[in-house]
C-alpha cells in the first residue's frame, strides 16, 4: 500500500472542506449561513491553488471573491435581514430530479475526466512553480496577452458605463 | 527576456489601428459623458460618425497589405476577414443612422447609448480577426455586456425584463464556454489556434472529453450566432430592444461570429479526418435544426419583430451551413450570404422601424390596408420579404442558390450525407419561409383597414418632421438598392 504523503493528505483535507460546505449551501435554509458557507468553500479552492503553485490565483481568489464579491452579498443579506426583521428562507424545490441531474452529470464528468492523464503534461513550466509565478505572469501580461489585457480594459471600461447609467435610470 | 517579442509586438501594431480608433471613439465618450453639452445627441452622433468612417478608411488601407501574425498569434488579418470588418463598419453606420433617427424622435439624450454601439463594433471587429480561444472569449464578452446594457436602453419593463433575460442566458452561455476552454487548454497547454502544438496535442486525446469541451468552446459563438440550442432569449430581446439596437444584435454580432468560425475551419486540417468529419456533421446537424426551428417559430409569430427574430435564427443555420463546406466556393457564398443578410435585415428592421414610430404599427394586423397611403414604402417592403425569402429578382436568391451550390459540389466530391441533407432542408425551408414574410406585404396591400383601426391609428400617429422622413427614404433607398443591383451583377462583392 502507497503510503500517504503529507501533500495529499492537505489537497484531500481542503477537497474535503470544500466539498462538504458546498453541500450545505445547497442544504441549510437560511440565506446567510449558505453566504457563510459559500465563504468556507471560496477560502478552500483558494488553498487548493496554492496547493498547486498558482499563489497569484490564490491570493486574487481571496481578493475578489472572499474580499469584494462575498462581503458584499452578505451585507446585501444582512441590510435586507434588517428590512424584514426575520431571516430570509429559501425552499428546497424539486429534489429529486435535481438529485438525479447532479449525480448524473458528476458521474459523466468524472468518466470522461478520468480518461486523461491530466497530471504532469510536458507543457507544465516547472519552474514557475519553485519561483512563485508572479513576475511570470506580469511578463506575460505585458508581452503575450498585451492585446487581450487591453481588450480586457476596454471591456470593464463598457461594463461600468453601462452599469451606472442603468443603475441611475 | 528576449528583445524580439517586443519588436513583434511593435510591429503589429499598425494591424489594430483601426480598432484602436474604435477603443478611441469609446474613451471620447466616456469623457464627453460627464461634460454637460447643450445638444448631447448631436456631440455623440457626430463622434461616432467621424470614429466609424475612419474606421473605415483604415481598414479599405489594410486591403491587401502583408499581415501576419500579430501580437504573437493573437490575431491575424487576411482580405477575406478586411472583407468581413468592413462590412461591420457599414453595418454600424447604418445602424448610426437608424438610431439617429429615433434619438430624434424620442427627444432624448444620452451619450452611453453612443458608446455601446461603438463597443459592440470593437467587439465584433476583434472577433474576425482573432486567432486565440482567449481573444475570442474576450470579444464575445464585450459584444455581450453592451448588448445586454443596449437592450435596456428602451427603458421599460418589458426591456428591462428582456435585458435581464438576455443577461442570465449569456452568463450561463459565457460560464460554459469558459469551462470548455479550459478543459482544452488542459488538454493542450496553449491557447493559440495557430499553435501547431494545439492541434497535435488535440489529436492523441481522449475522444469523448475532446467532443465535451469543444462543443462547450463553441458555444459562446453559436449564442452570438443564435443558432438553435442557444436561441430562446432571441424574441423577448429583439422585441422589447429599441428597433435600431434589435438592428443591430440582428447583424453585427452574428457576422461577426460567422466570420471568426470561418477562421477556426480554415485551421481545422491537422486534425484528423475522423475528427473533421465529426466536426462537420455536428455542426450540420446544428445548421439544420436551427434553419428549420426557427422557421417553425417564425411561422406562428404575430408580431413583425418577433418573425425577424425567429427567421435570423434560421438565417443563421444557412450561415453555419457555409462555415462547414470547406471549398473556395464556400467562401464565396459565405462572404456574399452574410453581406445580403446584413443588408436586408438592416433595411427590414430600418422599415418596421418607420411604421414602428410613424405609424405605431407592430402587429401583422396593425399593417393593415396602408398600401394605399405608402405605396413607396410598401414597394420597398416587397422586395426587402422576397429578399429575405430568397426569390429573384433580389440578391437573396443569389445567396441562397450559391449556398446550395457549394453545399451539391461539396455533396459530389465527398458524398456526405449530411450536404445533401442540408440541401433539401435548406430548399423546404424557403419555401416555408414565403409563408411568413410575403404575409407582411399581403396585410399591408390585399387586408382593408377596419374602420376602428383608421382612427386608432389616426390617434396614435407621429408626425415625422420632413427632413428626417427624408433622411429615412435615402437610408432605405441606398440599404434596398443593393439588394436589386447585386442580383444582376453579383460579381460585384466578389
Amino acid at each position: 500500500m502507497q503510503a500517504i504523503n503529507f501533500y495529499s493528505l492537505i489537497f484531500y483535507g481542503f477537497s474535503a472542506l470544500v466539498l462538504v460546505s458546498a453541500l450545505n449551501i445547497l442544504l441549510t435554509k437560511n440565506v446567510l449561513y449558505a453566504a457563510f458557507s459559500l465563504l468556507v468553500s471560496l477560502f478552500g479552492v483558494a488553498a487548493l491553488y496554492v496547493l498547486m503553485g498558482a499563489d497569484f490565483i490564490g491570493i486574487a481568489q481571496i481578493m475578489i471573491y472572499i474580499g469584494g464579491i462575498l462581503v458584499l452579498m452578505i451585507f446585501g443579506v444582512m441590510l435586507t435581514t434588517k428590512l424584514k426583521g426575520e431571516p430570509i428562507l429559501t425552499q428546497n424545490r424539486n429534489v429529486l430530479s435535481s438529485l438525479l441531474v447532479g449525480t448524473g452529470l458528476s458521474t459523466f464528468l468524472g468518466l470522461i475526466f478520468s480518461q486523461f492523464e491530466w497530471a504532469n503534461r510536458p507543457w507544465i513550466d516547472q519552474t514557475a512553480l519553485a519561483e512563485g509565478s508572479i513576475r511570470k505572469l506580469g511578463i506575460a501580461t505585458m508581452t503575450d496577452f498585451l492585446l487581450p489585457f487591453e481588450l480586457i480594459a476596454i471591456m470593464l471600461l463598457v461594463a461600468l458605463v453601462a452599469g451606472t447609467y442603468l443603475a441611475k435610470k | 527576456m528576449d528583445i524580439s517579442i517586443l519588436k513583434n509586438i511593435i510591429q503589429s501594431l499598425p494591424m489594430v489601428l483601426p480598432e484602436a480608433m474604435v477603443a478611441a471613439l469609446i474613451l471620447l465618450l466616456t469623457i464627453a459623458c460627464i461634460i454637460p453639452w447643450k445638444k448631447p445627441a448631436m456631440v455623440g452622433k457626430s463622434l461616432s460618425w467621424i470614429f466609424g468612417i475612419g474606421y473605415i478608411l483604415l481598414k479599405i488601407n489594410q486591403w491587401n497589405g502583408q499581415w501576419d501574425n500579430g501580437f504573437l498569434g493573437m490575431i491575424s488579418l487576411d482580405n477575406y476577414r478586411i472583407a468581413g470588418q468592413l462590412l461591420l463598419g457599414g453595418l454600424y453606420l447604418f445602424s448610426l443612422h437608424l438610431s439617429a433617427v429615433e434619438v430624434q424622435l424620442k427627444n432624448e439624450e444620452r451619450m452611453e447609448y453612443w458608446l455601446l454601439k461603438a463597443a459592440i463594433l470593437l467587439g465584433g471587429s476583434a472577433l474576425v480577426m482573432s486567432d486565440n480561444l482567449l481573444m475570442i472569449y474576450l470579444a464575445v464578452e464585450l459584444l455581450s455586456f453592451s448588448a445586454y446594457g443596449l437592450t435596456a436602453f428602451s427603458f421599460n419593463e418589458k426591456g428591462n425584463k428582456a435585458a435581464l433575460k438576455y443577461l442570465l442566458f449569456g452568463a450561463i452561455a459565457s460560464a460554459l464556454t469558459v469551462y470548455g476552454m479550459s478543459i482544452l487548454y488542459g488538454l493542450t497547454g496553449t491557447l493559440s489556434l495557430t499553435d501547431g502544438s494545439f492541434w497535435m496535442n488535440l489529436s492523441t486525446a481522449p475522444v469523448s472529453i475532446l467532443a465535451f469541451a469543444a462543443f462547450l468552446a463553441v458555444i459562446g459563438l453559436l449564442f452570438k450566432l443564435t443558432a438553435v440550442p442557444l436561441h430562446p432569449w432571441v424574441e423577448d430581446v429583439y422585441q422589447n430592444a429599441p428597433t435600431p439596437i434589435a438592428a443591430l444584435f440582428a447583424t453585427l454580432p452574428k457576422i461577426a461570429a460567422f466570420f471568426c468560425f470561418m477562421g477556426i475551419m480554415q485551421l481545422l486540417p491537422p486534425l484528423s479526418a475522423e475528427a473533421k468529419q465529426a466536426i462537420i456533421v455536428a455542426l450540420g446537424f446544428i445548421a439544420l435544426v436551427s434553419m428549420t426551428a426557427g422557421n417553425l417559430l417564425a411561422l406562428g409569430q404575430k408580431e413583425v419583430k418577433k418573425m425577424l427574430a425567429y427567421s435570423s435564427v434560421s438565417h443563421a443555420g444557412f450561415l453555419i451551413a457555409c462555415i462547414i463546406v470547406p471549398a473556395k466556393s464556400a467562401w464565396d457564398a459565405g462572404l456574399f450570404y452574410a453581406a445580403i443578410y446584413g443588408i436586408m435585415n438592416m433595411a427590414a428592421f430600418g422599415l418596421v422601424q418607420y411604421f414602428e414610430t410613424g405609424k405605431k404599427a407592430i402587429t401583422y394586423e396593425d399593417f393593415n390596408g396602408m398600401g394605399k397611403k405608402h405605396a413607396l414604402w410598401g414597394i420597398g417592403l416587397v422586395i426587402v420579404m422576397i429578399s429575405l425569402t430568397g426569390l429573384p429578382p433580389t440578391a437573396g436568391f443569389n445567396a441562397k442558390l450559391m449556398v446550395f451550390l457549394a453545399l451539391w459540389e461539396q455533396y459530389e466530391t465527398t458524398s456526405t450525407t449530411i450536404y445533401l441533407l442540408l440541401l433539401v432542408f435548406g430548399v423546404l425551408n424557403t419555401v416555408i419561409a414565403l409563408f411568413y414574410y410575403i404575409r407582411l406585404p399581403y396585410h399591408f396591400y390585399f387586408q382593408e383597414e377596419g374602420e376602428e383601426d383608421y382612427h386608432f391609428y389616426r390617434r396614435r400617429e407621429v408626425v415625422i418632421e420632413n427632413r428626417l422622413q427624408w433622411a429615412y427614404r435615402i437610408a432605405l433607398f441606398v440599404a434596398i438598392l443593393p439588394l436589386i443591383v447585386l442580383f444582376f451583377a453579383p460579381q460585384i462583392i466578389l
